[in-house]
């Protein structure tokens, strides 16, 4: 059976829409920027935040994530949507953690939150719920595609989301996890992550010809791995982001040869980026040419999954390979090819990886 | 590869930790106190259990028993075994914990902070036991038998993996929840989603 994915919307610190976003990579833009915090956080951080826009209601999160959501129908054929069995997954870490900074945890449990998008969004289901960390968005485009393959469904509606909040950049702050300027993933002076916001939707279905514009890409495998070695700690040897890319190898039929690039997590953290080189070493797709979005607007945890694979899989689309920005001075990495500015691309071919805290890792594989 | 069957199934109950529906370890006390108590009558010899939050401790008490089954059984836990965890407020009680300390203090906690994810107790489990097979973190309002088993399909078929185990827990408050299933080949009671629903004593 052939899966397709298509109709993405992304709503990120670089734009409300994935054309606006990608032209704005293209031109190497940077949304991470000193941004408000509470005084005790030292009153200013580098972040990067999604502009102000119509989203209106009680809760931006919810809004944000229904828009993403109310935008791809606009990409979809107008019989689609009421026909053939549909599912939703939402993938975030903290949904609307709001709700517990002004109060009421029980409204920031994140079944709560997934109704609040669904009757926002006109769903009239609730999603499937998938929070593995950092990897939650890219495991739930392999959990869609997985649900398609074993006619559980016919399409799967993926959203990713998670907002700025205090509740994270203070955590974030007493792990001293963040850099003071914007992050530089795969560079020899990272010092850092740089956290950002998110929202994207996507579809992924068994039927190509759902989308108006057609599909995006064919996903081709998946899987995941875990390091079993230190909750917030990479792994040494890279083993569990090695042994997903090796499982989505084998569901994808393909090997390490047939890979035109890799879009990896690249937080800009000294020891994430290290083991993510140690992994793509092991796995044989080092000279791929490489890059993390990170540091063009941060890290957006359970959303970054979603809205890093809609990017990629339209930069192949129109022939780009984008720059790894902050990624100058890659000498440590010598066998890694990370790319240091924009180059035109041939390929299809698609390996996105995320690694998350709990030891979690997923790989996914698409071809445009 | 064989179907999917029932090996076992574990709970916990009024601080009984249950084994097939027969009782392994009992403790008492409030939440953290029956904890520690049933972490010490299962002598796991597991000092990284005190510095867990409460839904890990208690995701972890709640496998023990299933791994150990596994193993009896010949299961490779290390490749050949996968894990869902489910749960209705995630790490609600440590997110509530690291908010207060943070609006109390001005600063946050880092030890608090880690556990504010709610898979990081599954990745507890997943380190305890060396399991690099896969995994997810699902949460909805009450265990949902269809979930569990497509997601054990997706185990099964899609990842390879001949072993699983799914488990609901749950912490708000003082209330707990914990319920888990040992899923994998051979000679058990062939698994369906109907079983499923009534090993979680879901309504129909």
């Amino acid at each position: 059976m052939t899966i397709s994915i298509g109709a993405p919307h992304v709503i990120t610190p670089l734009g409300h829409d994935l054309a606006t976003t990608l032209e704005a990579m293209r031109e190497g833009r940077c949304a991470i920027a000193p941004t408000p915090v509470a005084p005790d956080l030292g009153g200013s951080l580098p972040a990067a935040a999604i502009p102000q826009g119509p989203w209106d209601g009680p809760s931006r999160t919810v809004d944000l994530a229904a828009r993403a959501i109310t935008r791809i129908w606009d990409q979809v054929d107008r019989g689609a949507r009421g026909s053939g069995r549909w599912r939703w997954v939402l993938a975030t870490t903290k949904g609307d953690i709001h709700e517990l900074e002004h109060g009421d945890p029980e409204a920031a449990w994140l079944p709560a939150f997934g109704e609040r998008v669904a009757r926002k969004a006109g769903l009239d289901h609730d999603p499937i719920i998938i929070s593995n960390a950092c990897i939650s968005g890219t495991l739930a485009i392999k959990h869609a595609a997985d649900l398609v393959a074993l006619d559980v469904c016919d399409h799967v509606l993926v959203v990713g989301i998670d907002v700025l909040s205090d509740f994270v950049l203070s955590g974030f702050t007493a792990l001293h996890a963040l850099s003071a300027r914007p992050c530089r993933p795969f560079d020899n002076d990272r010092d850092g992550i740089s956290l950002g916001e998110a929202a994207a939707a996507l579809i992924v279905t068994r039927d190509p010809n759902i989308f108006t514009h057609g599909p995006l890409a064919t996903y081709l495998g998946g899987g995941m791995g875990n390091d079993a070695n230190h909750i917030s700690g990479p792994s040494r040897t890279g083993e569990g982001l090695y042994r997903a890319v090796q499982a989505a190898f084998r569901s994808a039929a393909i090997g390490p040869g047939d890979v035109d690039h890799v879009n990896a997590h690249g937080t800009g953290s000294v020891y994430n980026d290290n083991m993510e080189a140690i992994a793509f070493g092991r796995c044989g797709v080092a000279q791929v040419g490489l890059n993390s979005y990170k540091g063009y607007f941060g890290h957006t945890l359970g959303a970054a999954g979603t809205v890093e694979t809609a990017i990629a899989l339209q930069g192949l689309r129109e022939g780009v390979l984008l720059a790894s920005l902050g990624a100058t001075d890659t000498s440590a990495y010598p066998d890694l090819r990370v790319m240091h500015r924009s180059e035109p691309t041939q390929g299809r071919t698609l390996l996105k990886t995320s690694s998350g805290f709990g030891g979690c890792n997923a790989a996914i594989i698409l071809r445009t | 590869m064989s179907g999917p069957h029932l090996i076992g199934t574990s709970a916990l109950v009024d601080g009984r930790l249950l084994q097939d529906e027969q009782e392994v370890a009992i403790a008492e006390g409030p939440l953290e106190e029956m904890l520690r108590g049933l972490y010490q009558t299962l002598t796991l010899d597991y000092p990284k259990f005190h510095k867990m939050d409460a839904v890990s401790k208690l995701g972890l008490l709640l496998t023990e028993p299933l791994v150990r089954m596994a193993r009896e059984h010949g299961a490779d836990i290390t490749n050949d075994m996968a894990i869902a965890g489910m749960g209705r407020s995630g790490c609600s009680t440590t997110d509530q914990e690291h908010w207060r300390v943070r609006t109390a203090t001005g600063l946050a906690s880092p030890a608090v902070f880690v556990y504010t994810l709610p898979n990081i107790g599954l990745g507890e489990i997943t380190i305890r036991h060396k399991v690099f097979g896969p995994s997810v973190c699902l949460l909805a309002d009450r265990p949902d038998a269809e979930l569990f088993w497509n997601t054990m399909r997706c185990f099964h078929e899609r990842d390879g993996t001949a072993w699983a185990i799914c488990y609901w827990s749950d912490i708000f408050a003082d209330r707990y929840e914990a319920k888990a299933v040992l899923i994998g080949p051979g000679s058990g009671r062939p698994l369906d989603q109907r079983m499923l629903r009534t090993l979680f004593d879901i309504p129909t």
